[in-house]
């Protein structure tokens, strides 16, 4: 097995400049620190911060003080932001994702087997690089290592940026890497900060010189530090590797330094977050089916709103527009100071073309129109209709439409034989009204004799009738009405019915 | 393993060697009815807007769902944009339409044109209709310019069903339906609608003597 570790250093940090749009984040002197006002800590920092005198630890005011005189602009301080980073390692996750179906989380860093990768790439190193261009693709910057065991990638890639440590040579390559900078994959406690000291008082600086020490010695001394330290300077490492399937959503979401009272501003903070989830779908091969979208109120409460999509698309012009709808009729009830995306991922299927029909649209282009339809006149309006199971004679339903039609031998047959009757004598339409008109009528003996209504005021000519119907009695809200067609001296045959329950008139539709 | 082995009606379909540098230039869209293809020349223009006006109850539906049904039979992905919602599925599914292979966007009159032309602009789409039952379309003449252009572009028929021609519209042909004559079998109590008659004429690009009668034939014993 080959296992790729891929780290995303000061994460925290890339979250911010990732949501800023910044990518090119060692030009600028910036850092990222937490706490409040100019007491607040730097926790990270770019490469120009730090060729600045910035270090981590220093307060903010220490930080500024320190790097006055040596920018030519002013430091920039930004501070941590959770949601930023919750989607940022998110994102991490999703390249991983990218190249296999499970992968393991462990802070900033996530592993995957790559061993099957040899079929698209010419060896590790082109696998690790196809990685690093990946996380690019989604704003990180990320090194990549490629060894045997989990912890010898981890310590690779803590020390370099692509990294291949070929089997069998894990202690070769490893004997040069710092104590230090092996201790820092163990993490920021004080057993390794002690252990450290410990080696450094020794007169150790590298795991080659600590793989040449006898390993009873060491246990005694160091303890079980020590000793996971010595067997991964030997290249042995027992960690298991516990790979997890991707989450069924995918989120991406935002804090705003204010809040903000209009849509528009909105959509375009809300159109940086749609972008970098596509991105993160996309490197999965996959499209947008739904989204959930949670705003948070300024001072306090939610606003969560589901925006259902007629079909799966990949296209943010469409997701926003839908949104910018959905806010323009359901305004949130307060200024927004933070958002965030839930995107439910579906796959976008492929459809053979036939040679016997015309070709249809695009699937992919046919599921972004339909997600512009849904947004322009909502989703509950496009589709394919279908009838409904009910004497209820105004009753219709929209079901989804198939991006893909099945277009089987046996419908094309049927197809190639046109109705030749039909083609001389037409089947007789009707046009509903929705909901059916309510209407005055006149009545006499034998029936209707005239009908005044909404753009209607006729004499009736003929009328046929009455036919009853009801139903769905046994649901509390039963129907019973008789129906009339009556041929009015507009030159039109309508539909009526009387409810039999309040003897009310309503027009149907008419005979077109 | 079994051969497939198509059918004569398959068969029907293939493309012979010599028909097939002249096959993209059947330029129209069968309407489903005899008489109507006869008085079009074929049908409804591909890449071009078509108009059906007439007043109520002139048969406009029939022949709307007609060609959809047609357009479907002949394997065409359809749309209808209906800008009253005035679709009636058992009505269509006896004119023929498979509804499932029907996209069916109901929008206002003022979004309607926007719906028709986001529709075309997927491409693919054998058969547009936008349905304006009977509102008086107000759209300025940029927004019909730019469904004829979008027509063109993709190839697609465009058909507009209204009371009275669009202001602006200018289709590449238009047809006109005078009021219908409709006949009741029985008598009083008993009389029960059976069909209506129809007469097209005024067709926009035909001869002032160019007709049509048509007889719209109600499904026996059927409701709506």
């Amino acid at each position: 097995m080959r296992i790729a570790c891929v780290y995303g250093p000061a994460l925290a940090l890339q979250a911010v400049l990732r949501r800023d749009g910044a990518r090119k984040e060692s030009e600028d002197a910036i850092a990222l620190a937490a706490g409040p006002g100019e007491r607040a800590k730097v926790l990270a920092l770019t490469a120009a911060a730090h060729r600045a005198g910035v270090r981590r630890g220093m307060t903010v005011g220490q930080a500024r003080a320190v790097a006055s005189g040596r920018l030519a602009t002013s430091l920039r301080v930004v501070l941590t932001a959770p949601a930023d980073t919750a989607a940022a390692r998110a994102a991490l996750c999703d390249v991983g994702y990218a190249f296999a179906p499970r992968i393991e989380t462990e802070g900033e860093r996530v592993f995957f087997d790559v061993g099957d990768l040899a079929r698209l790439h010419a060896d590790d190193r082109a696998a690790a690089q196809a990685i690093v261009a990946r996380a690019a693709r989604v704003g990180l910057a990320v090194r990549v290592a490629v060894a045997a065991s989990k912890g010898v990638a981890r310590a690779a890639a803590q020390a370099h940026d692509v990294a291949v440590v070929p089997a069998g040579g894990e202690s070769a390559f490893l004997a040069n890497l710092p104590v230090a900078t092996a201790l820092r994959t163990f993490g920021d406690t004080s057993e390794s900060v002690e252990l450290g000291e410990r080696l450094r008082h020794w007169g150790i600086g590298t795991l080659g010189a600590l793989a040449g020490l006898p390993p009873g010695e060491i246990q005694l001394r160091l303890g079980p530090p020590g000793a996971r330290l010595l067997r991964l300077a030997a290249g042995r490492d027992d960690e298991p590797f516990l790979p997890s399937l991707p989450p069924d959503a995918l989120e991406e979401g935002t804090e705003l330094d204010y809040p903000i009272h209009e849509i528009e501003p909105l959509s375009f903070v809300l159109r940086a977050l749609f972008d970098r989830a596509l991105d993160r779908l996309a490197c999965r091969g996959l499209a947008c089916a739904g989204v959930t979208l949670r705003l948070k109120l300024d001072p306090r409460g939610f606003d969560v709103r589901d925006l259902p999509l007629a079909a799966p698309t990949r296209e943010a012009k469409t997701l926003i527009e839908h949104l910018r709808l959905d806010l323009a009729r359901r305004p949130p009830g307060a200024p927004v100071v933070g958002a965030s995306i839930l995107m439910l991922p579906a796959r976008v299927r492929g459809v053979e073309l036939d040679f016997f029909r015309p070709a249809g649209p695009a699937p992919e282009k046919l599921a972004a129109t339909l997600a512009h339809l849904a947004a322009l006149v909502g989703a509950e309006n496009v589709g394919a209709p279908a009838e409904v199971d009910t004497y209820r004679e105004e009753a219709v339903d929209v079901r989804p439409f198939p991006i893909a039609t099945p277009n089987p031998p046996a419908d094309l047959a049927r197809a190639a034989t046109d109705d030749p009757a039909r083609a001389l004598a037409p089947a007789l339409g009707f046009r509903r009204f929705r909901p059916p008109h309510p209407v005055e009528v006149l009545m006499d003996r034998g029936g209707p004799t005239a009908l005044r209504g909404p753009q209607i005021a006729a004499r009736i000519l003929v009328a046929a009738g009455p036919y009853r119907s009801s139903g769905e009695w046994w649901h509390g809200d039963g129907f019973s009405r008789d129906h009339w067609d009556v041929h009015a001296s507009d030159g039109a045959v309508y539909r009526l019915h009387q409810d039999r329950r309040d003897a009310c008139w309503y027009i149907d539709g008419y005979y077109d | 393993m079994a051969a497939w082995v198509p059918s004569l009606a398959l068969a029907a379909h293939l493309i012979t060697a010599d028909k097939l540098a002249t096959r993209d230039k059947r330029a129209y869209l069968s309407t489903g009815v005899d008489a109507l293809d006869a008085l079009l020349g074929g049908g409804w223009p591909r890449g071009a807007v078509g108009e059906l006006a007439g007043p109520r109850g002139s048969g406009r539906t029939s022949l709307l769902l007609a060609s959809l049904a047609a357009a479907i039979r002949r394997g065409e992905t359809v749309a209808l944009v209906d800008a009253e919602g005035a679709l009636c599925p058992r009505a269509a599914v006896r004119a023929g339409v498979p509804l499932a292979r029907l996209l069916w966007v109901r929008a206002s009159e003022r979004k309607a044109l926007a719906a028709a032309e986001d529709v075309l602009a997927a491409g693919g789409f054998g058969l547009v209709a936008l349905d304006l039952g009977e509102a008086t379309s107000h759209a300025p003449i940029a927004s019909w310019r730019r469904l004829k252009r979008a027509a063109e572009q993709q190839g697609s028929a465009v058909l507009v069903v209204a009371r009275r021609r669009a202001e602006g519209l200018l289709g590449a042909c238009a047809l006109g339906l005078v009021a219908a004559r409709p006949h009741f079998a029985g008598e009083d109590a008993a009389a029960v609608l059976v069909a209506i008659d129809t007469l097209i004429a005024r067709g926009k690009g035909m001869g002032s003597d160019d007709t049509a009668k048509l007889h719209l034939q109600r499904a026996p014993h059927v409701l709506g």
